[in-house]
């Protein structure tokens, strides 16, 4: 087995079995990294539409009251994916999401609801969290 | 970021709103390529930021079509704040029923009246003129929150 040592190496492309840190531990596989690591996420504010901060996400689609859809940049290769989401507001004791007509392998719509704040379910929370994970 | 948005009217007959991620490197013009449904390109349009009403409340009501941005759609705003004070009077309903039930259980006919009053005053409260003859999205708003006021003090 050849060993490399250098403090500062630039390369494009490496392919290995296992990464480690600097001490040869907390070893993961790049399978690993790539399907532990989320596809997608985003952090959004649903009272003014705006997207504080994402990862491999063009865009957010403001549908109505409460319903949101996150356009993700690189698809997936299907839909058969990991969405998850949450929601809260300020001055609400409850939040949450559920999905709710698409899952695709570019799309995740979600509909926000909190009984506790609306008495009609449906709000425009000033954060949702939303992330996917699964295979390119 | 950018301050260009896409609208454009959805299935529902309701107008989607698309906000880039900061992130987003394309063309507004390619992403309204990607993001919109096929069904709906006749009515999409990149419009200013600015344009887009900042108040909520009646966000179901939003509509457009190609050539201009968001706009409130005054009848389908007041189904919206018809649907606030039914939203608005359900506990009240409730609250009145146990007060109907506590009259009846002491036999108190008067207050059994006053009861029977204050609740078709809340059955009547979505065909209050506040809101049916609003002849703008802002009156439309007063009235309506005036309404909910009544509605929560009966």
């Amino acid at each position: 087995m050849a060993t490399l040592s250098n403090t500062d190496l630039t390369v494009t492309d490496v392919n290995c079995t296992n990464l480690k840190d600097a001490s040869g531990n907390n070893g993961s596989t790049p399978l690993q990294i790539s399907q532990g690591r989320a596809f997608w996420w985003c952090t959004y504010d649903g009272s003014t539409n705006t997207v504080r901060d994402s990862f491999n996400l063009d865009s957010v689609t403001d549908n109505s009251t409460g319903n949101f859809t996150f356009n993700i940049d690189t698809d997936f290769g299907g839909a058969f994916w990991c969405g998850l989401a949450g929601c809260a507001s300020a001055g609400s004791n409850a939040g949450w999401t559920s999905h709710y007509v698409l899952k695709a392998a570019g799309t995740f719509r979600i509909q926000c609801w909190d009984e506790d704040k609306n008495a009609g379910g449906v709000f425009d929370p000033s954060q949702v969290d939303a992330a996917g994970w699964g295979d390119a | 970021m950018s301050n260009k948005r896409i609208v454009y009217l959805a299935e529902d007959g309701v107008a989607a709103v698309v906000v880039p991620a900061p992130k987003y490197s394309g063309t507004m013009e390619d992403l309204l390529k990607k993001v919109v449904p096929e069904d709906c390109l006749d009515s999409a349009d990149i419009v200013e930021a600015d344009t887009i009403p900042n108040d909520r409340t009646f966000r179901n009501s939003w509509v457009t079509e190609q050539g201009k941005s968001v706009e409130i759609d005054l009848a389908k705003a007041k189904d919206v704040a018809k649907d606030k004070v039914r939203q608005a009077r359900t506990p009240k309903f409730a609250e009145l029923d146990v007060a109907y039930q506590r009259a009846d259980e002491a036999g108190d006919a008067d207050a059994k009246t006053a009861v029977v009053v204050k609740k078709q005053t809340a059955r009547d409260a979505t065909a209050d003129t506040k809101i049916t003859n609003a002849d703008s999205v802002d009156n439309l708003k007063t009235g309506m929150n005036e309404v909910i006021t009544e509605v929560n003090d009966l």
